[in-house]
């Protein structure tokens, strides 16, 4: 997760939405990502779908059965979804996403759509486990930096002067790494 | 008191279309707020005043229970209460011979019915003559009506109900018709679309799926993308993700990224196998890319790197932010990844064909996965969404258990 945090930490610097993750299979780091929406002009490249490409270009769809993903924010809802449909073992983020987050935060893509005969194809209708709050309070800090910064792609800028980093009422941290 | 049963507020905007508009075959999707208010009611006590105390008491009871409801008549001659609850509310004749109102009190959680009892009781429509206030419970709507024809419905059904103008529980029917008419020639988009979902199918790269995004300011197409999820790579193996959705949001975004002032020249762009269109629009020939793994930027079918042609209609100077506000059409309803994909494009419009009710997540309809993700109120964009009925015989292969 510590390895998340610093690659949330580069994306700040070149100006994207800090959030960082890493794929871990037989805990090795196969892959990792950071967000890349403003540089690529697209919406879709999230930090996971980054990395996603990255490991299938080395590795078949297949090892995602046998490998966890630890990423500074909650999934989005996209995410979420991509990672069921990959089969992702399981999933470990840092703060929890109320703005779009597809594992608890707005909807709970991550538990599947709780049918499951057999019929649906890849990873079928069974979930997969997420375990979030670690290491919260650093991802949220991350966030609240680029948030202070101004986001010359928006299509409507927003004056951010008034606006001042916060550290205080950060989420409860549950450090178990 | 006057009581005015006017159902139609403001005369809603109606858009006329000719007897063989294709725009006929769009039936707009229902939002999973307006699904939820078109069937959830609510307890409401009910009672029968003299009509003369009518405002006396309303004012009182403004005083004990707070005033919610705003789409239901608070009062109700006995002429306008629906056929099913006359019975139910039947006076008995005697005793009072004078016009009564039905005054709808407050919901059943607001009040427990012996302190609403006693209260009205003390008041001087029921002090003065000694009667009883007869309290009745009655289902009404919980939410307000969507539609003009809706409130007429449920006066006839619940209770006398009330339409404003607007609709709190998705788009108001003025951006439908006013997006409904700026759909730049749907019917052959979600054709092209359908065409490249059989392209990707027989081309054994990908499933029967299809995508087209559209620029409503130039009414260019500005990708066109089959499933690709089956495509190998060197490597053996093809990306589960590669769908049509995903990948003509990419290609947008690799169109604007080929002309984009800030991006060096020699930067790495990760470019899609897939295939762009000629300008000239749906029925233009299809140039397909084949590019390999190569990294070339966006060429047009001479060859030119977009932006040396002169040609920049795609390039639109207000904003080249992701997919904003441009039309999608797709073979089939698309999956909860390429839905959210959709929204945080920040598309304006989204018509498909085949519904998807296994894996499709923009319909909230039931018999589906009911998501509604077009149109949800905790999440950051909205757009507007239609499915695009088929003709009979016209209807993709369905592929059901699959994630378009």
């Amino acid at each position: 997760m510590q390895s998340a945090l610093q690659i949330a930490t580069s994306a700040l610097q070149s100006n994207e939405v800090p959030v960082g993750c890493v794929f871990v299979h037989n805990s090795r780091i196969i892959a990792s990502g950071r967000n890349d929406t403003n540089r690529s002009l697209c919406g879709t490249r999230h930090a996971e779908l980054v990395a996603i490409d990255k490991i299938l270009a080395t590795y078949p769809p297949s090892i995602f059965k046998e490998t966890d993903l630890y990423v500074t924010v909650e999934p989005c809802i996209m995410c979420a979804s991509a990672l069921h449909q990959l089969g992702i073992r399981k999933v470990y983020f840092g703060c929890s996403n109320d703005r779009f987050g597809g594992c608890g935060g707005v909807l709970r893509v991550h538990e599947g759509d709780g049918v499951d005969d057999g019929k649906k194809d890849g990873n079928g209708a069974g979930g997969y486990e997420v375990v979030g709050g670690i290491y919260s309070s650093s991802s949220v800090v991350r966030l609240r930096q680029f948030y202070v910064q101004e986001n010359g792609r928006a299509p409507v800028a927003t004056s951010k002067k008034g606006r001042e980093l916060k550290t205080d009422n950060l989420p409860v941290d549950v450090d178990i790494l | 008191m006057q009581i005015r049963l006017q159902f139609f507020d403001e005369e809603e905007e109606v858009l006329l279309l000719d007897k063989d508009s294709p725009l006929h075959n769009l039936v707009p999707l229902r939002t999973l707020q307006e699904i939820r208010a078109a069937i959830e009611t609510i307890d409401v006590f009910t009672v029968p005043i003299p009509s003369r105390s009518a405002n006396a008491v309303l004012s009182s009871l403004r005083a004990i229970v707070p005033t919610s409801l705003q789409h239901l008549r608070r009062l109700v001659k006995p002429c306008y209460i629906p056929d099913s609850l006359v019975d139910f509310l039947a006076i008995p004749s005697t005793p009072p011979e004078e016009n009564i109102l039905y005054l709808l009190v407050c919901p059943v959680t607001d009040i427990s019915e012996e302190n609403l009892s006693n209260f009205l009781r003390e008041l001087p429509a029921f002090s003065t003559t000694g009667t009883i206030p007869r309290i009745m419970t009655v289902a009404v709507p919980s939410s307000q009506p969507i539609s003009a024809a809706q409130a007429t419905e449920w006066s006839a059904k619940y209770w006398p109900a009330v339409y404003k103008r607007g609709n709190p529980y998705g788009p108001h029917p003025s951006i439908v018709s006013q997006t409904l008419r700026g759909l730049v020639d749907p019917e052959n988009h979600i054709l092209l679309a359908k065409r490249v979902a059989t392209e990707a199918a027989s081309s054994g790269e990908g499933l029967g799926f299809g995508a087209v995004i559209v620029d409503p300011q130039t009414g260019q197409i500005l990708a066109a993308a089959g499933d690709a999820r089956l495509r190998c790579n060197e490597k053996g193996w093809g990306n589960p993700l590669d769908h049509a959705a995903m990948r003509a949001i990419d290609m947008v975004a690799q169109r604007r990224l080929g002309r984009a002032q800030n991006v060096r020249p020699d930067n790495k762009v990760e470019v899609w196998n897939g295939i762009y269109l000629e300008d000239e629009g749906a029925s233009g020939k299809i140039v397909v890319k084949v590019n390999g793994n190569s990294n070339i930027k966006n060429e047009d079918k001479d060859g030119n790197a977009n932006g040396e042609n002169g040609k920049e209609v795609d390039d639109r100077k207000d904003d080249g932010y992701l997919c904003h506000n441009l039309q999608v059409y797709l073979s089939h309803e698309p999956c909860v990844m390429c839905s959210m994909a959709l929204l945080h494009s920040r598309v304006g419009s989204v018509v498909f064909g085949m519904r998807m009710t296994r894996t499709g997540a923009l319909s909230a309809e039931e018999g589906g996965r009911q998501m509604g993700l077009f149109w949800r109120p905790e999440l950051n964009w909205k757009f507007v969404c239609w499915q695009w009925k088929a003709s009979p015989g016209e209807e993709m292969e369905s592929h059901e258990n699959v994630d378009a």
